[in-house]
């Protein structure tokens, strides 16, 4: 059951960081309420005032700017899903919004929220660290500051947000000709175990640079660089034995979830990198 | 057989067979890690002969099926409708299953163990043919047509069960279940991919041969969940720690065997109207031990179940 809380509805952004700054650790900013209201109902959190978001404006844009695409933080998981822009741009952003959740979770919940709950099964977050993405945030002293996605989750349901602090949009620099991104995720029970994607950049036939992210089976989502050392000089028709090293890497390097099945986990990166390596691959111009 | 209980009424040969035929049994080579499993299961059903139920004819014409089985999405009011419909000669539009009001419905032990169509039903077959009989009989006494039913409302039949008597075992009948499936194992991740399903339904006789399906395939669901992921875990001290639809995986669209076919045999040789057996539960025995022998089939020695991926891939790597 929800405990008690006040809804407060600020109508702009300086009010809704305002309302966060007066109200300290009893506030929580409110937008899709798909991470945030099942862990009021399983008394993992207990705000007492909940800063809903979606009456403020500017929050939505999804569009092309600056050789990136800017996600508004209140763009839903469907609207990715659906975009044509995604699609033709990050096919594997789009490809991975297919697979979360359920079609009632996709349309509510938001880009914003599910990077804010810090939440380490977070197929997004594994995701955009491999892009390079950042993740731009306002205060209530009206500054904006900019971090790298990789710098946001510091721990399990712990980010580098400050109470006051609430994300406005995620810019995902458009992959240039020559460089591929791929999602793989695994799941077990409802939300996956095991995510992890795969960005490679090839010229003259090979891998010449190569980015390895993985999560949910770690604490945190965070980058494998011995993985993608691994991947890198691979030709572009690589076989079994060519992407072996990176799994095996991945596997060996991997910080895994305390108290998780660890042999399992391993075995899962190591597969995922493996197959996500693959598909990235696929999608490379020959 | 057991004593006392009613022998299985089954064709088990002619079941194996079309399961084995559907699968391609003895047909070309499997792929590395694929694998087929079949399986017979019997469950004992119907419980207690317990059931009774009243057909009326009521003013204006209609006719009201009383019957304490409850409708749980399992198509029971459909049935016992069609029952009342066929034993009176009258269109199913004509009929009515009122809501159970325990202050007018008679009485019925229970809904469950398949008894439905087969114990409750009978109890419908039998009351609408004692309501035909008033019938009958009051058109010849008031010289009116047997086809005007507004003209010889109100009448009604009570019928019941009994028939079947208690034995002293738990079977009234013996639902039979014939199962096959076909799956893939990834040895890289342990994932069992359950291809194809094939279900051998003896129901003795299809009353509705579109619920029959509809049963047989969403306890293949269950079965699926039961088979590979569904498992309540405890902590040392006792306490349940997947309570919850986040931590406990239930069936879902998304597992959904690639092709599921069920193959109804009608033997008529059920207990229940123009004889029926009931359905659907009996896919548990059939089902989930044809999954495990197909999982074996596959390469991989099934101790336990659920068999989860990460079991799974265990026991690969076990061995």
């Amino acid at each position: 059951m929800l405990p008690d809380f006040t809804i407060l509805r600020p109508a702009t952004l300086a009010g809704a960081c305002a309302l966060l700054a007066e109200h300290g650790t009893a506030a929580a900013a409110y937008a899709g309420g798909t991470e945030l209201l099942p862990a009021m109902k399983l008394g993992d959190a207990a705000p007492r005032f909940l800063v809903d978001l979606k009456g403020v404006p500017g929050l939505d844009p999804l569009g092309v700017h600056d050789a990136a695409v800017r996600v508004g933080a209140l763009v839903t998981h469907r609207r990715l899903e659906l975009s044509p822009l995604v699609a033709r741009t990050l096919p594997a952003l789009a490809w991975l919004e297919r697979r979360l959740a359920n079609p009632r979770i996709r349309t509510t919940g938001t880009v914003g929220g599910n990077l804010a709950s810090g939440r380490p099964h977070s197929d997004l977050a594994t995701f955009l660290i491999a892009a390079g993405a950042t993740v731009t945030c306002a205060s209530s002293t009206g500054t904006t500051r900019t971090v790298a996605a990789a710098d946001l989750t510091l721990a399990p349901f712990h980010t580098a947000l400050a109470e006051d602090e609430i994300i406005t949009a995620v810019g995902i620099p458009l992959p240039p000709a020559g460089t591929a991104l791929a999602h793989q995720r695994f799941v077990l029970v409802e939300r996956p175990a095991a995510n992890v994607t795969v960005r490679l950049t090839a010229a003259g036939g090979t891998v010449t640079d190569a980015t390895v992210v993985a999560g949910a089976a770690s604490p945190v989502p965070a980058a494998l660089p011995e993985a993608a050392a691994a991947l890198i000089g691979i030709p572009l028709d690589a076989g079994p034995a060519d992407l072996h090293p990176a799994g095996e890497a991945a596997a060996q390097t991997l910080t895994v979830t305390p108290g998780a099945d660890e042999a399992y986990q391993r075995q899962l990166v190591a597969v995922l990198v493996r197959r996500a390596a693959r598909a990235a691959l696929a999608d490379l111009p020959a | 057989m057991i004593p006392g209980c009613r022998p299985l009424d089954a064709d088990l040969a002619g079941d194996l067979d079309a399961v084995a035929t559907r699968l391609g049994w003895g047909g070309a080579d499997k792929p590395a890690w694929h694998g087929r499993g079949l399986s017979v299961g019997v469950s004992p059903a119907g419980v207690s002969a317990r059931s009774s139920a009243r057909v009326e004819l009521r003013p204006g014409g209609r006719v009201a099926v009383l019957v304490g089985s409850q409708e749980i999405g399992q198509g029971a009011r459909t049935v016992h409708a069609q029952v009342a419909a066929e034993v009176l000669g009258v269109p199913l539009e004509l009929i009515d299953v009122p809501a159970t009001d325990t202050a007018s419905t008679p009485y019925d032990r229970s809904t469950g163990a398949s008894r439905s169509t087969t114990v409750a039903g009978l109890a419908v077959q039998r009351a609408a043919e004692r309501l035909r009989e008033q019938i009958v009989a009051a058109a010849a006494r008031r010289g009116v047509p047997e086809s005007d039913l507004a003209a010889l409302a109100p009448l009604a039949g009570d019928g019941s069960a009994q028939e079947l008597g208690g034995g002293s075992g738990p079977a009234l009948f013996w639902e039979v279940c014939v199962a096959g499936a076909e799956v893939a194992v990834d040895p890289e991740t342990g994932r069992v991919d359950v291809r194809e399903v094939v279900t051998v339904a003896d129901v003795g006789r299809a009353l509705n041969p579109s619920l029959v399906e509809r049963q047989d395939e969403g306890c293949t669901l269950q079965v699926v969940g039961n088979a590979l992921f569904e498992e309540m875990l405890f902590g040392p001290d006792g306490v349940l720690r997947n309570g919850s639809l986040v931590d406990y995986r239930i069936p879902t669209v998304g597992d959904v065997p690639g092709r599921m076919t069920c193959v109804i045999v009608e033997n008529g040789d059920g207990p229940g109207p123009f004889g029926a057996k009931g359905c659907g539960e009996g896919v548990f025995g059939g089902l989930t031990a044809a999954l495990v022998t197909a999982v074996t089939d596959a390469g991989v020695r099934v101790p336990e179940l659920p068999m989860s991926p990460d079991r799974v891939w265990r026991w690969i790597h076990a061995s």
